[in-house]
């Protein structure tokens, strides 16, 4: 099917392009440097899509020290990389005591909650940046969707899969990274 | 040895295609073993036009990074040819 472009194209030369901040789950550079068809190489070309482009990732303490759990040759090239550039915004990562709060109050089981708090610094990480994480984890993007309902803060995060890409991720990285509400973390 | 020279006042002017060199200063530089206003980079490209020769400078933080101002392509053929590897092993899967 084709993809529909949903972007109005960045008028050059009107003003500087926003470079956005990405949260980048640790999933994402693990497959990077896989060779599992088609999902490795989906996340090697967003990567290296994210090199060229002009926007930054986000890293915490708790999202480097899973990057080294899930370190490859290429991931490891791809971060040093981003590094040399500036491309790479370390922050302390903070503990949204409210999100968490609101999260256990929606009555998910304890294996729901334990799979959500295992990704929930992912999306704090994002609150604190542009709003925007990329994860191959399909089933925590769920049931963040599921609770968005209740907890509408999570409403506002785009969570994209490169492997699953809703669009033209290229295209899409190329005209600003804006939000689009159909990958925002809404109810199903 | 470049770095030693450098700290010990000599002017190195060092043309390199190697991206480790470039590494190896940087770390010095992150280390904290060779202060960045040691270090000039220049970056010299034909001009497609007329052949003329541009010469993009960049300096390095304290960290050892370039920023954006150097040019993406240096630092990414090792990026490349992994990745190039990586997808030619997986296409045969």
């Amino acid at each position: 099917m084709p993809r529909r472009n949903i972007w109005t194209p960045w008028k050059r030369g009107s003003r500087p392009m926003p470079r956005k901040r990405l949260v980048i789950d640790a999933s994402v550079a693990g497959a990077a440097g896989n060779t599992e068809h088609p999902i490795s190489k989906a996340n090697r070309d967003f990567l290296r899509q994210v090199l060229s482009v002009c926007h930054k990732v986000v890293m915490t303490p708790e999202i480097s020290l899973e990057r080294k759990a899930h370190q490859s040759r290429f991931s490891s090239l791809w971060r040093t990389s981003m590094t040399a550039h500036k491309k790479v915004v370390e922050t302390c990562g903070t503990d949204d005591p409210d999100l968490r709060s609101g999260i256990d109050r929606c009555g998910l089981r304890e294996k729901q909650r334990a799979a959500i708090h295992k990704d929930i610094h992912l999306v704090e990480a994002a609150l604190l940046a542009d709003r925007i994480v990329i994860s191959g984890d399909g089933s925590a993007r769920h049931l963040f969707c599921m609770v968005s309902s209740d907890v509408p803060l999570l409403k506002s995060v785009v969570w994209v899969n490169p492997a699953q890409p809703p669009a033209d991720l290229q295209q899409w990285l190329e005209r600003g990274g804006r939000p689009v509400k159909d990958w925002q973390l809404r109810p199903p | 040895m470049l770095a030693d020279a450098a700290r010990r006042g000599v002017v190195v002017v060092a043309e390199t295609h190697s991206s480790l060199l470039l590494r190896g200063v940087q770390t010095l530089v992150a280390k904290g073993e060779l202060s960045p206003q040691l270090v000039k980079l220049h970056w010299f490209k034909r001009r497609a036009e007329d052949g003329a020769t541009e010469v993009h400078s960049a300096d390095l933080d304290e960290h050892g990074r370039f920023g954006e101002s150097w040019p993406e392509d240096f630092d990414e053929v090792s990026l490349s040819a992994e990745a190039e590897y990586l997808d030619a092993v997986e296409a045969r899967q």
